[in-house]
């Protein structure tokens, strides 16, 4: 089936941002599985030929903010950095990886409304006007959190991130 | 920041991330070029998307949770024990292959340098062109007749084709590439996650046939082998038993 097989293309994509919003390769599984099944249980609802990218984000935007709700933070983050630390180490050079890795810390630090939109639009996978459909505000607002948290994650790349996350 | 020049910071945002168009994109690239402290702001941006990209990207390759799969092909998953035998099989090929292979390597180690060297290009090959998103082949597949004499008589023997569709992977097309000098094909295949395998083939570096010989780096497996007057290497980015099974389709479909 045609929308199926849209789902398919899309599932790499989907991945990647569970587990760069989760920071957590479980928490990343569960959040995509609840994804899929949720779009499959309202394929009927997708209109073909619209944008299959930007509705499954949506999906899956909706149910990380309803788990944020619950549980009322974030998932620890152990696992998947510990993973993405050793994979680092046959990738690029040392600096590249202390930088790739004090931008990580320094997203950590980020409120989630920014980090959503940073990652949302960072990762090139949305245009403004699909982050703002995403996460259900106007287009001025993407363009003002954008700006906000770039500016923070540079000042925070360049004075030194501090090593503890602190509580929001 | 930049009020008389009529840019704002959200413009440089805009710029950053592909959203201007372009009557103003050719506007704010002439004033970059004279602003150096916006540029670096723009630069600043950049940097940080690559990072990203260097932090994230693996989770594009990352295994599908449990059950996706089934839920999005509709197809009850892989029966466990006809994966085992296949598997069993394989392995016995290689185990039986890999003696031969051993008995080939020990000749001398001028072919054995030779066969790195090959199967090296092969992954050079594999590892800049099938994570091209632009413009992964040369020639694609619907103007197979035209990719497959260009490349016969580019490599100077008749060039097949394997089918590997039954194993879910279509061939999309082809390139022309140098091994080191020497003519070389790639053909480029893909499965419906656009996982991307190589068959990369050129004149054979041995004079004789060989047994299957495997290699693995930076995340690519190979297996490479001489068959007739070409030498073969199959590159793919998946575990090894998965890549023996094509290997092994590739080498059926070719001496057939």
């Amino acid at each position: 089936m045609d929308k199926r097989k849209d789902i398919i293309e899309q599932m790499p994509h989907l991945m990647r941002y569970a587990r760069a919003l989760t920071r957590d390769a479980v928490a990343a599984d569960d959040l995509v599985q609840d994804c899929v099944s949720r779009a499959l249980s309202r394929l009927h609802l997708f209109k073909a030929g619209t944008n299959m990218r930007a509705w499954l984000f949506t999906i899956l935007h909706n149910i990380h903010a309803q788990n944020m709700r619950t549980l009322g933070r974030r998932p620890r983050a152990v696992p998947l950095d510990r993973e993405l630390e050793e994979r680092r180490g046959t990738g690029p050079t040392q600096d590249a990886r202390l930088t790739a890795r004090d931008l990580q810390r320094a997203l950590d630090q980020l409120p989630d409304e920014q980090r959503e939109v940073v990652l949302l639009v960072g990762l090139k996978d949305m245009t403004y006007a699909e982050a703002a459909e995403i996460t259900g505000v106007p287009v001025g607002t993407i363009m003002s959190r954008l700006a906000r948290g770039r500016e923070r994650l540079r000042r925070m790349m360049a004075e030194g991130v501090p090593a503890l996350r602190s509580v929001k | 920041m930049t009020g008389e020049t009529g840019f704002t910071e959200t413009d440089l945002h805009a710029y950053a991330d592909g959203e201007l168009d372009r009557a103003t994109l050719a506007e704010i690239e002439r004033w970059l070029a004279e602003t150096p402290e916006a540029a670096a702001q723009v630069h600043a941006i950049k940097l940080q998307k690559y990072l990203m990209h260097e932090l994230y990207d693996d989770g594009l390759e990352a295994p599908w949770p449990e059950g996706v799969e089934e839920m999005l092909t509709g197809e009850p998953e892989r029966n466990w024990w006809p994966g085992w035998t296949r598997l069993a099989a394989s392995v016995l090929l290689l185990l039986v292959g890999g003696g031969a292979g051993w008995g080939v390597t020990q000749v001398g180690s001028q072919e054995q340098t030779a066969g790195r060297s090959f199967v090296q290009n092969a992954l050079y090959a594999h590892a800049v062109y099938s994570h091209d998103e632009q413009r992964p082949v040369e020639v694609s597949i619907d103007e197979e007749q035209l990719l497959v004499d260009w490349l016969s008589e580019r490599i100077g023997e008749k060039l097949m084709t394997p089918d590997l569709a039954s194993n879910g992977f279509k061939l999309i097309g082809g390139r022309l590439v140098s091994d080191t000098g020497m003519p070389a094909a790639q053909l480029m295949y893909e499965d419906v996650r656009a996982k991307r395998v190589t068959l990369y083939v050129r004149k054979a570096f041995e004079d004789k046939d060989s047994a299957f010989r495997f290699i693995s780096e930076d995340g690519m497996v190979a297996f490479y082998w001489t068959d007739g007057p070409l030498s073969y290497a199959l590159t793919g980015e998946m575990p090894r038993g998965d890549l023996l099974d094509l290997a092994q389709m590739v080498f059926k479909d070719i001496s057939s």
